[in-house]
């Protein structure tokens, strides 16, 4: 004799159920849940990211000094005039007193170390004071923004991946443009106008983009550099390619400016 | 001892997948447990599964687990009719079944993500199939 399934059954039962999870959990009742879930699993991840990353960090580190002494000749004749300006003003951006430092718990991608990820997951949540779009740096460069949350962890969409976009500027002639990611940790600035003028290794800036309670994009984070420029007398913008002085896929620390 | 050996895979495919690769391991694993597996109690197990991997992956509660199950059902109406319990059989269905899954929570760089996908399922699948035979050969 066939013995007798109940799949049919139970899996109607079970499809009502998720359903009825699925409408229950907008009001955020499986929070407790998802936590103890996020609070086992994150640190795991958080160990073996801070190991995988920490060899290819003295490199990135030892071609970022350089970089920075670079920048730090050409614009000590500036500084003096800063000084002044920011001694009035006191806007030194982003302020320490705002910054929250968090570790980098994972970075998930199709081939760790190989393929560049999109997002990244960091150990801050609501219970730390950030919300869905807070901004994300590592010292002044522009890192992402923070996508959804929980109350410990968060993921923090890069400003590489592909659907991100914002405002941006050319820092020497204040030239709008727009950022697109293009994934694979590759920047573009599109939308500038041909009269403006953009050259090769000019700093691109955030434009900003803050309401009047303070929140959203901060003005003046450094996103890249440009490396190339695709200029056709026959379109109406022109493109640039960046690099990014900080390897985002190597960071272990980052910043949430809150 | 089966089901424990199942629940330790699905829960190091889904650590593995939420942090690490994103690729759709746990899938691949629960469509394995599913082919192979003709209890009911696969189905909460299913469940179970697809409500840890929302929680590792910041999705809406639940959404995972109404793919995995959709999947599970789709496998179901298929073995009322045909012959499933073959490694060709399960590997076809497992790609398939993380094409669509890649596309519907958008994970990146599908083809490389695909190509991975079929990499796994075929050494899972071929893997067991060998291993198996192996082993009534030796009995």
């Amino acid at each position: 004799m066939q013995q007798r399934t109940y799949f049919f059954p139970v899996f109607l039962v079970t499809i009502c159920f998720i359903l009825l999870v699925i409408f229950a959990g907008q009001s955020g009742i499986f929070g407790f849940f998802t936590n103890s879930v996020q609070s086992i699993f994150f640190p795991l991840g958080a160990w073996s990211h801070a190991k995988t990353a920490v060899s290819s960090k003295e490199e990135a580190l030892q071609k970022e000094n350089d970089q920075l002494r670079e920048e730090l000749a050409a614009k000590s004749t500036l500084e003096a005039d800063n000084k002044a300006l920011r001694d009035q003003f006191e806007t030194l951006s982003p302020s320490s007193k705002n910054l929250l430092p968090v570790a980098v718990v994972g970075m998930p991608s199709v081939i760790p170390n190989v393929s560049f990820p999109e997002a990244m997951i960091i150990h801050a949540g609501l219970d730390d004071g950030i919300s869905v779009g807070s901004v994300v740096v590592y010292k002044n460069q522009l890192v992402g923004t923070v996508t959804s949350l929980q109350s410990h962890f968060a993921t923090v969409t890069l400003l590489t991946a592909k659907k991100s976009s914002l405002a941006i500027k050319d820092q020497a002639s204040q030239a709008p443009g727009v950022l697109k990611g293009q994934g694979s940790g590759e920047l573009i600035v599109d939308n500038v106008l041909l009269s403006d003028t953009i050259t090769v290794g000019d700093t691109i800036v955030t434009m900003g983009g803050q309401n009047e309670s303070g929140k959203g994009m901060l003005p003046d984070l450094i996103v890249g550099k440009v490396i190339s420029i695709e200029k056709n007398p026959s379109n109406l913008f022109q493109k640039a390619r960046l690099e990014i002085g900080v390897p985002l896929n190597r960071l272990t620390t980052v910043f949430v400016i809150k | 001892m089966s089901f424990a050996l199942y629940f330790l895979s699905a829960v190091i495919a889904l650590f593995v997948e939420s942090l690490f690769f994103q690729i759709p391991i746990t899938l691949i694993v629960i469509t394995y447990v599913a082919i192979f597996q003709k209890k009911e109690w696969v189905i909460p197990f299913t469940v179970f599964i697809g409500i840890l991997l929302d929680s590792l992956t910041f999705r809406p509660i639940g959404v995972t687990s109404l793919f995995f199950l959709c999947v599970i059902g789709l496998l179901y109406l298929y073995k009322k009719k045909f012959e499933t319990n073959h490694a060709l059989f399960g590997i076809v269905f497992t790609i398939l079944a993380c094409v669509f899954y890649i596309f519907v929570f958008d994970y990146q760089q599908i083809f490389l993500a695909t190509l991975w996908s079929v990499f796994l399922a075929s050494l899972l699948f071929f893997g067991s199939f060998f291993l198996v035979s192996w082993q009534s050969k030796e009995s």
